[in-house]
């Protein structure tokens, strides 16, 4: 009797607990991903508080779908996704296995690498539009110096989004670093020494061994930012601001402007929906690349 | 044609000495044991041998080339891992294949090596198996079949015993044993077990904190330990240890401990222990040279049984003798039970004396039958 | 076989070398703007769009920075202190809810798998794109009449946080022996006693990573906060953006302002490094 008691007040006290969790989470994520799964299906207008909403089905997810403007905001989106994140898994992989040590040097190395990611991105990108400025920016003064012409970094179409990509690899990269520092400082070393004593190089204990054994978190890490990627905001605001024209318009940029300038709720709440779609995708795909590639190492 | 020989071989960790200026050779073909407890040395020794760490002095030569510096890669030995280190995204054919591989042997010849090697030890069906997916047992013998391949001038096995359970242990004992025999290979092996070093090695090597106490025969170390150390870690249950000292009269020579006092044969003379005399020694009796058969005579040993372990083919007896506590091994089940009062033979021909401080050995049965034979 | 292994030895030494390249690249290429940021920030008025840029300043001053805050047109001060007390209360307060949260979803046993579920849930909303909720919470906000408000933004920040919080503590909370707590509730100590008597201290190397996680997030956040700060509750990033806005052309100011918000980065970062890359890597290495 005194034992039911017990365990009864402790369940209580301990939903309790929970309870501050629920509530935040409640208004921060709940209601919000509610309210935007019913915007996303109804006709809403900001001017008269929803009073004349309706429900319209899947037709803001069609509107989303044909708005030439969205669909190239995606393809934007996507040109930058696949070149960042692929230049940051190259150079991420490359200085980690160049950082991985337990010395002061190398931890100070690897906090000093780690600095950029946590700069806020408005930050970078104000930093990186005043360095790649044509005429008085310091990298194309640099350039001339070894004879090299002006480029046009952020203000001309054609090389707006590379430079773009160039700032998110100065921002982004120290994550993917760190990450597989942490993976392959956590690889069994025993396999390592035994390859060595195979005879293998080292290139050829990367390549064999290591690498094979890093799959795991490199796709950890490929997800992150080629999903990440399609999220980011920070930096295009303050250097591009989507432009010039359209050609840095990606996908978060886009929405967030519809949202918070023009109003169109409706709208951005069925393209966000359609985005979370879209990254689930991304994820099984990529699950199921990795575990295909897997079994082929195994065999050979 | 493949001799090591280390030569005043040291290796330290800052100050602490991992391995204290070691002599050592394993000859061709020769199977030589590295043992010890933990922390002797005998891992960082094997390491250097196979290149994993660079030695702080001394060199070591394979073959008369000095090797010290060599990468691993070109020394053409193999390792055997206490942890097996199979590459674990890779099946067991890749397992072996591999090493064949980066040298780049052609396609014939690694299937012939492979086949081979993995009929020889029995694992020829678990060829496109994970490790993963493996026994203990098995993944071990996927590790001999990886060193196998490479028909390597040395093998370096690092207690490749160790994590498998006991039965398996005895079993692989005798299949190492043969197998290397085949394979007339030279072994270095590295156990803190003292039977696995007893039965598969040619040469035995007993190294403490660093430094090699002593080389040799598995039958040298047990009958002519050069010192208190090796006399007790060779030998299982381990040898009872006694204080005493040394009493003569007339020729006759009497170890004298305090619950009893034995003859020492005839063949030991005063002169020879003529140094020990007045000093404290320890007389050192292996259980199995403790006999229940005693005659009542002055050399008996009397006590009381205080534990009876009976194991089926042997008996263990916990022996009070007063103010010690004597372990004695008798063949068969003997039928003592605990409380019961016991006369004890000793084998005089297998009594070992060390000096106190230095743990030398003053006496053994080997020197006696020398000196038996010398008389 | 001498001669093979020199080769070896060759390119072991390259690599060595190749290595080196690397590192000192790689650290170029992150102070170095760093330190132009900086070094712009120091410049006269003269000196800041000069074609071709000035590298050593001919004079230096630190009036840009007097500037940002002595202007009275410029709230550099108001958007300094909001972003000060944004981030400590919205950390203190993920810290603390999600620790109790925490050890509620590690110890609390209810039928049909409830818990597992919950704590499942609080981990994958951490993973969705925040532009989903922007709006949503944009409008609960200003149908609670609490727009451009510090506490609108640090509740949000707060739900930012807690799935990562939450997340660290689980996995702390699981490291720690279960005999302690069962020996003290055997001595009579209640669920709240035993989260702050005994759990509390034991986790703290948890809750400070959680905390420095949490504090790093909400220093540099934007798209939340912009959509929420209209004049008072504008954050540092914001103010960096509007300035970019009104004033693009005062590298001076401007930089400086970059500057006051990437020195205590970097000062935090110093101090900190240890627990950080354990915070960031936890993540990633479970998987």
């Amino acid at each position: 009797m005194v034992k039911r008691k017990f365990w009864i007040s402790e369940t209580i006290l301990l939903m309790l607990f929970l309870i501050p969790l629920l509530l935040v989470l409640g208004i921060t994520d709940l209601y919000p991903l509610a309210f935007s799964t019913f915007l996303s299906t109804t006709s809403w207008d900001l001017i008269d508080r929803g009073a004349s909403a309706e429900w319209v089905g899947l037709r803001n997810f069609l509107t989303v779908l044909r708005d030439p403007i969205f669909v190239d905001s995606f393809k934007t989106s996507l040109k930058f996704s696949l070149g960042a994140t692929a230049a940051e898994l190259v150079l991420g992989l490359i200085v980690a296995y160049m950082v991985v040590g337990e010395s002061k040097v190398m931890r100070a190395v690897r906090t000093i690498l780690l600095i950029p990611m946590f700069i806020p991105g408005v930050v970078v990108g104000t930093m990186w539009r005043m360095m790649l400025n044509v005429n008085a920016g310091i990298v194309n003064h640099l350039l001339s110096v070894v004879g090299i012409p002006p480029l046009s970094w952020f203000s001309a179409p054609d090389t707006a989004l590379v430079s773009t990509i160039l700032v998110d690899i100065w921002y982004s990269t120290p994550f993917v670093m760190i990450i597989l520092v942490a993976g392959i400082t956590t690889l069994p070393g025993d396999p390592v020494r035994a390859a060595m004593i195979d005879g293998a190089s080292r290139w050829q204990i990367f390549r064999y061994i290591m690498l094979p054994l890093l799959a795991p978190i490199l796709t950890v890490a490929t997800l992150f930012r080629f999903i990440g990627s399609f999220f980011v905001l920070d930096h295009i605001y303050t250097t591009t601001y989507g432009g010039p024209g359209f050609t840095t318009n990606v996908v978060s940029f886009h929405l967030y402007r519809q949202g918070l300038t023009h109003f169109k709720l409706s709208y951005v709440a069925a393209a966000s929906w359609l985005m979370i779609g879209f990254s689930l995708m991304v994820i099984v795909v990529l699950r199921t690349i990795r575990g295909f590639l897997e079994r082929s190492a195994a065999a050979g | 044609m493949a001799t090591v020989r280390m030569v005043n071989l040291s290796k330290y960790f800052g100050k602490v000495g991992a391995v204290k200026g070691l002599n050592l050779v394993a000859e061709d073909k020769q199977f030589l044991t590295l043992l010890g407890p933990s922390g002797c040395g005998k891992s960082t020794t094997l390491n250097m041998i196979a290149g994993l760490e660079l030695p702080t002095d001394g060199e070591i030569y394979l073959d008369d080339a000095l090797i010290n510096k060599m990468p691993p890669a070109y020394r053409n030995v193999a390792m055997v891992f206490q942890t097996y280190a199979l590459y674990p995204h890779m099946n067991v054919w890749n397992n072996m294949a591999f090493a064949l591989r980066i040298h780049k042997e052609p396609k014939e010849v690694i299937d012939r090596k492979v086949n081979g090697a993995a009929t020889m030890l029995g694992i020829a069906n678990l060829l496109d198996r994970r490790p993963r997916e493996l026994s203990g047992g098995q993944r071990q013998r996927v590790a001999l079949g990886r060193a196998i391949v490479r028909d390597p001038k040395v093998f370096l096995l690092d207690e490749p015993l160790s994590n498998l359970d006991a039965a398996l242990r005895l079993q692989m004992r005798a299949e190492l044993k043969l197998l290397f025999d085949r394979l007339q290979a030279t072994v270095i092996y590295v156990t803190h077990d003292q039977a696995e070093a007893m039965t598969m090695s040619d040469k035995v090597a007993i190294l403490k904190d660093g430094v090699l106490q002593q080389v040799g025969s598995p039958l040298e170390i047990y009958y002519r330990p050069v010192n208190r150390f090796v006399a007790g870690f060779v030998g299982s249950p381990k040898m009872n240890s006694v204080t005493c000292t040394l009493r003569a009269e007339g020729e006759a020579i009497f170890v004298r401990t305090a619950d009893f006092e034995l003859s020492l044969p005839e063949k030991t003379s005063a002169s020879r222990l003529a140094s020990q005399f007045g000093r404290e020694l320890v007389l050192g009796i292996r259980p199995e040279d403790l006999h229940l058969d005693a005659i009542e005579n002055a050399s008996t040993i009397r006590g009381k049984a205080a534990v009876v372990e009976h194991l089926g083919s042997d008996t263990i007896i916990l022996l009070d003798t007063g103010s010690q506590m004597l372990t004695l091994v008798a063949q068969g089940s003997a039928t003592v039970r605990p409380g019961e009062n016991l006369s004890v033979r000793v084998d005089k021909d297998r009594i070992y004396l060390f000096e106190e401080d230095s743990e030398k050995a003053v006496l053994t049965p080997e020197l006696l039958s020398v000196w038996g034979g010398a008389a | 076989m001498q001669s093979v292994y020199i080769r070896a030895q060759i390119g072991e030494w390259l690599f060595t070398f190749f290595r080196a390249v690397v590192i000192v690249l790689s650290l170029l290429f992150v102070i170095l703007p760093l330190i132009w940021l900086f070094i712009n920030s120091i410049k006269i008025p003269l000196e800041w769009l000069s074609i071709p840029p000035v590298i050593v300043p001919s004079k230096i001053t630190f009036e840009n920075y007097v500037q940002l805050f002595a202007d009275p047109n410029s709230d550099a001060l108001l958007c300094l202190k909001n972003s000060v007390i944004i981030t400590l209360a919205a950390t203190a307060l993920s810290v603390f809810i999600g620790s109790l949260a925490a050890y509620s979803l590690t110890h609390l046993k209810l039928p049909f798998k409830i818990v597992p579920f919950i704590a499942g849930m609080v981990l994958l909303l951490g993973f969705y794109p925040k532009i989903t909720s922007v709006i949503p919470y944009f409008v609960v906000m200003k149908n609670l009449g609490l727009m451009d408000t510090q506490m609108a933004i640090i509740i949000a920040f707060v739900g930012l946080n807690l799935p990562t919080t939450v997340w660290l503590m689980i996995t702390f909370y699981e490291e720690l022996p279960k005999e302690i707590e069962q020996s003290a509730m055997l001595d009579g100590c209640g669920p709240w006693g035993r989260f702050y008597k005994i759990v509390l201290p034991l986790a703290l190397p948890g809750m400070v990573v959680a905390a420095i996680l949490s504090a790093l997030l909400c220093w540099i956040e934007f798209m939340i906060a912009s959509s929420l700060a209209i004049v008072n509750a504008k954050t540092l990033p914001i103010a960096v953006s509007a300035y970019l806005q009104d004033k693009g052309m005062h590298w001076g100011p401007m930089s400086a302002l970059g500057t006051l918000t990437v020195v205590p980065v970097i000062i935090f970062c110093v101090f900190v490094q240890k627990y950080l890359v354990r915070g960031l890597t936890f993540g990633a290495i479970k998987e």
